[in-house]
């Protein structure tokens, strides 16, 4: 057995967790460093047997349930304590003034610039469509055009019977 | 008991841990291992060095 295969299970045999084998007692037996470092370091094993780790008082987990308990029975708070913080209700009221200015911003804008009215297209002169165009234009003129051709006729009625 | 306190919380951190759990919590090296995210062959390197320090550094109170 070589010096490093028994370190590695020294701690334990020097804490007392386990026993030596035969086989590392022969090399204890036959390797004095190994012997001396096993010797010293059970010492330093028994010397820190002196601090003990404090242990959990055996009624903790009763004291914390009970404070747990105590926690949950507590009435809750509700949604309105919220706005009981000061910096909360400012921070409100500021975002409600820059919402209702957004608002009436937006509303100024559209009325600035009102719809405009449609204006028709005006046709090619010339064409059939001009023509319809100006007799719906002119239509009082020519219905008293109409008005002498029909002067015109009762005349010639009358002077030729 | 106070000074053997002090020489172990002053050891490194993972000597430190490896300590407290093989001395005082009976923990055994695969245990520790798991823990301390290393091998096993690592760990028990570790609380070997752990140890060493420890002696040194308690060698006034042997």
């Amino acid at each position: 057995m070589k010096c490093e295969e028994i370190r590695e299970r020294m701690p334990d045999v020097a804490a007392g967790l386990t026993r030596a084998t035969a086989e590392e007692s022969q090399h204890l037996a036959s390797c004095a460093a190994c012997a001396e470092q096993l010797k010293a370091m059970s010492a330093t094993m028994a010397l820190l047997d002196e601090w003990q780790t404090p242990e959990l008082s055996p009624y903790f987990d009763v004291r914390l349930q009970a404070r747990l308990r105590e926690e949950m029975a507590k009435p809750q708070a509700g949604w309105l304590s919220w706005l009981r913080r000061p910096v909360l209700a400012a921070a409100l009221t500021v975002l409600m003034g820059i919402g209702v200015g957004l608002f009436f911003t937006h509303n100024r804008e559209t009325y600035e610039y009102p719809p405009q009215e449609e204006t028709a297209d005006v046709a090619e002169p010339g064409s059939a469509v001009s023509d319809l165009q100006a007799l719906d234009k002119n239509h009082d003129l020519y219905s008293d055009f109409e008005l002498l051709d029909d002067l015109d006729l009762q005349q010639d009625v009358v002077a030729n019977p | 008991m106070l000074a053997i306190r002090r020489k172990v919380e002053a050891l490194p951190e993972q000597q430190r841990l490896a300590v407290i759990m093989h001395k005082y919590q009976q923990m055994d090296y695969k245990q520790i291992a798991e823990v301390l995210k290393r091998s096993e062959s690592a760990t028990k390197s570790l609380l070997f060095r752990a140890y060493e320090t420890l002696r040194e550094q308690l060698k006034e109170y042997l």
